[in-house]
């Protein structure tokens, strides 16, 4: 697992599988989290859709299906403040074709097609086709809150970051969208071109050096201009923690809770950090699946995670609505216990190895090690998951609880279906 | 060492099924390139089994609604430590899953392999259920049950099921429902647990960085020889029509979502590979992603990319299905009906065949890359009595005569289409 520089603002995040039958690529653009970034979603998907070459989506789903049903997907994430604006794809390695015909080659040089030789007018994008990718984005908006869970999780942060550039949903706002034109989506990505930061990932078997050689070529016909600092506020302590409660047609109650993780950067005490976030809610061995779940059967999930790249840490229950004070409660006084230093020896052995046990199975999916690799956007840090397993490993009990007492509470959501008749 | 090689030469991948002394067959696939491994430890055994009894017993047994699931949940808890606490030891990621046919319990790990495969195969092995800790189960599992009620994807797909089958137990919630649950009582769990939990039901599928002797060895250490238990199971008889043509929910979503089955005929149990390989290039070819259909359906603002195929089969179940969002769900059945109708008219084009032959079996090859998958395949190609390497063999001989044949499955008046929309505002 490493990580090169392909030329300017450009870097190729690798991992070498020899075993693989396929291979999984994926081409991100990092941009901030900012008044461009419903455009911006909406370019990707342009960009996923079709090509110079392959005009329409027909025509294009069937050249993928000619490369062995290879996929192109348009994929955007958040990474801290930053919009990352991915395109995957994945292919069979030659080995296996029917008439010896040549795959990866190809499907990679059809992926750098999408990014650099999009099917585009003078003035810019052909108005029928921002028509319906507008509409598919408003689709994807809409769908995204039809999951209960990922609903709640998207209003807590947004009530939480309210006036952060985090509280923005990375796919966009719906409200946005009907002002996006094609001459603005042009000139969107004639600047992303220019001006963003480029993280190519790769696994599989393909030979590294030649792919290296193929991106150069491809990518690295781009000028790169200045390069924006991406950058991340991390609010290291909550100003008093708020409730929101919200209410719909829904049968089991969520809870999420956000707390500031007294983090000031994405590296900052990190190893500590999440060994504590284990022991509180992140495992079977954890407080709130032991607690919570297991001898107050109060839920089916309850569980913390931290969110590196914002320095938040988040609890997230399913709940019968009823009991939403008492699981708050509960919750609180798991965390209290881990700020107490009540936790025994055992386990925080048992986090540490579960922690490393997870981190040193990365490699055995090549799913989790492209998103491994994705993780690390313009990052002056690469850290492979075995080097992260050491770190854990040396963290000490008084670290832990540390860490767990510069953690503040900031916001509660809840979403019930009070006020709403039976 | 007994036991048989299957080998895929296509792949350069191969694993070993050695029958146990114990009675339980296992699969083995060394993979010495990988860190860890992955374990997965299944019975024949999930929702649809609602009605059986044990050769030796007079009476049949019928059990609640959702037992298999519960059941699922109860075995990780013993006298002594549960089996979560154990695996706490050794940092391995345990987890189970309970479908319509199938139950299955897994874990996977970097280090530790054989202590781990130790607690998977001594846990199922040793089920220990009182009053106290069933009951103490109600509130996690009504806390599951409430949670798919509110996914209307999970709705969708079991209204259809509804509509689609009369008496078939695959339109029972995987889950059960808050009331069938309360019903259930240790007695009733060991019952099902003496019927389908012996090894002669059972397979255990390994993955990873160890050779079979290794794994072997912990099945002599923990596994006792059981004779093979004969059961037999009352399966409703199923009227060869759908229960109801049509089916609808409302529930808090934008964008209503649909899904279209076309009913089979119920024999045989187990669908084979070139049938299943047929339909699956058959329901490509109307709507998949190269589809002309689909391209129209997508320009004219009628589906979005969620839009899939997919032929639902398993132990006693077959269902080809359609499903996505639209804003005019009818309109896109219609489509797709009227697609199935050129299609029956004048036949596949051979071009169309060999591109969408091509696709699939190139997706089909992303499977074997991952530990997780490999270990899935194993198990669910072993209850389907196949091997691992069944289908990608079938895409390579399949022939367009295969799939036009089965057109004649897709009949609009045996169909059933579910939708789930939002109150209309």
């Amino acid at each position: 697992m490493e990580l090169q520089k392909i030329c300017k603002g450009t870097r190729f995040a690798f991992h070498r599988n020899e075993t693989s039958k396929s291979t999984a690529l994926s081409l991100s653009l990092l941009a901030p989290l900012d008044e461009k970034t419903t455009a911006r979603a909406l370019l990707l998907q342009l960009l996923a859709r079709t090509t110079k070459q392959y005009p329409t989506t027909y025509e294009m789903n069937r050249r993928l299906a000619s490369l062995y049903g290879a996929t192109i997907s348009p994929q955007v994430e958040k990474q801290g403040e930053m919009q990352v604006l991915a395109l995957v794809l994945q292919c069979p390695d030659d080995r296996f074709a029917l008439e010896n015909e040549s795959i990866c080659a190809d499907a990679v040089n059809l992926l750098c097609d999408c990014l650099l030789l999009p099917d585009v007018m003078p003035d810019g994008f052909k108005e029928e086709n921002v028509r319906r990718e507008k509409e598919l984005l408003r689709q994807q908006i809409d769908s995204r809150s039809d999951d209960k869970r990922r609903y709640a999780l998207d209003r807590m942060i947004e009530e939480m970051c309210k006036d952060e550039p985090y509280r923005r949903i990375p796919i966009g706002d719906k409200a946005e969208i009907d002002a996006i034109t094609g001459k603005e989506l042009f000139d969107l990505w004639k600047d992303l071109m220019l001006h963003s930061h480029v993280l190519v990932s790769f696994v599989g078997s393909a030979p590294s050096q030649t792919l290296l050689e193929t991106l150069k070529m491809r990518l690295g016909s781009i000028e790169k201009q200045e390069l924006p600092e991406l950058r991340t506020e991390f609010l290291t302590e909550s100003y008093g923690s708020q409730t929101v409660r919200e209410a719909q047609d829904v049968k089991q109650g969520k809870l999420v809770i956000g707390f500031r993780a007294g983090m000031t950067y994405e590296m900052d005490n990190y190893p500590a950090i999440r060994l504590m976030t284990a022991i509180f809610g992140g495992g079977t061995f954890s407080k709130l699946f032991m607690n919570v779940r297991e001898k107050m059967s109060l839920c089916y999930y309850c569980s913390a995670r931290l969110v590196r790249h914002k320095g938040i840490l988040i609890v997230e229950s399913g709940i019968e609505p009823e009991n939403a004070e008492k699981a708050l409660d509960a919750i609180r006084h798991e965390l209290d216990a881990v700020r107490a230093g009540d936790f025994t020896d055992e386990t925080l052995e048992q986090a540490k190895r579960y922690l490393r046990d997870s981190f040193r199975s990365v490699t055995d999916s090549n799913y989790s090690t492209l998103l491994w690799l994705r993780q690390f956007g313009a990052s002056a840090v690469f850290q492979t998951p075995v080097e992260l397993a050491a770190a854990i490993d040396s963290v000490s009990r008084e670290e832990v609880i540390l860490a767990a007492n510069l953690v503040s509470e900031d916001t509660v959501y809840i979403l019930d279906d009070s006020g709403k008749e039976a | 060492m007994e036991g048989k090689c299957i080998r895929s030469e296509l792949l350069g991948e191969q694993y070993y099924e050695i029958k146990h002394q114990s009675g339980l067959t296992v699969l083995v696939m060394e993979q010495p390139q990988c860190t860890g491994a992955f374990a997965m430890f299944g019975t024949r055994y999930g929702s649809v089994d609602t009605c059986f009894k044990l050769e030796s017993d007079d009476d049949y047994t019928s059990v609640p609604e959702g037992i298999a699931h519960y059941l699922e949940h109860k075995l990780f808890e013993s006298e002594e430590l549960d089996a979560f606490e154990r695996f706490a030891q050794t940092g391995a990621s345990a987890n189970a899953f309970t479908s319509f046919d199938k139950t299955c319990y897994l874990f996977q790990c970097a280090d530790r392999v054989e202590e781990n495969l130790e607690i998977l195969l001594d846990f199922v092995k040793h089920p220990y259920f009182t009053k106290e800790t069933v009951q103490k189960e109600q509130g996690i599992i009504g806390q599951e049950i409430r949670m798919y009620q509110d996914n209307p994807d999970w709705a969708l797909g079991f209204n259809l099921y509804r509509a689609v089958y009369h008496k078939n137990p695959v339109r029972i919630d995987i889950a059960g429902t808050i009331e069938s649950i309360a019903q259930i009582t240790p007695e009733l769990l060991y019952a099902c647990y003496r019927t389908f939990y012996n090894n002669s039901n059972m397979v255990l599928a390994v993955a990873g960085n160890l050779t079979r002797a290794q794994v072997l060895a912990v099945c002599d250490k923990v596994l006792q020889k059981e004779e093979p238990v004969r059961f037999e199971q009352i399966v409703p008889e199923e009227p060869d029509t759908v229960a109801q043509p049509y089916t609808e929910a409302i529930m808090p979503v934008d964008l209503p979502k649909f899904e279209l089955g076309f009913k089979q005929p119920a024999q045989p149990i187990l669908r084979d590979c070139k049938e299943r390989v047929s339909m699956d290039i058959l329901l490509e070819i109307i709507a998949g992603k190269l589809s002309p259909l689909y391209h129209e359906l997508l320009e004219q603002g009628l589906v979005n990319p969620s839009f899939y195929v997919y032929y639902f089969t398993g132990r006693g179940f077959a269902l080809p299905t359609f499903v996505g969002e639209s804003s005019d769900p009818e309109r896109v059945r219609a489509a797709i009906l009227a697609r199935i109708e050129e299609l029956r008219q004048n036949g596949i084009t051979d071009e169309d065949f060999a591109l969408t032959r091509k696709s699939l079996y190139g997706q089909e090859l992303r499977a074997f890359n991952d530990m997780d998958d490999l270990a899935y395949q194993l198990v669910d190609s072993y209850f389907s009595e196949e091997t691992m390497f069944s289908a990608l063999a079938t895409y390579r001989e399949v022939t367009k005569g295969d799939v036009e044949a089965m057109l004649d499955r897709l009949q609009a008046d045996n169909s059933s289409f579910s939708v789930v929309k939002g109150e209309t505002k």
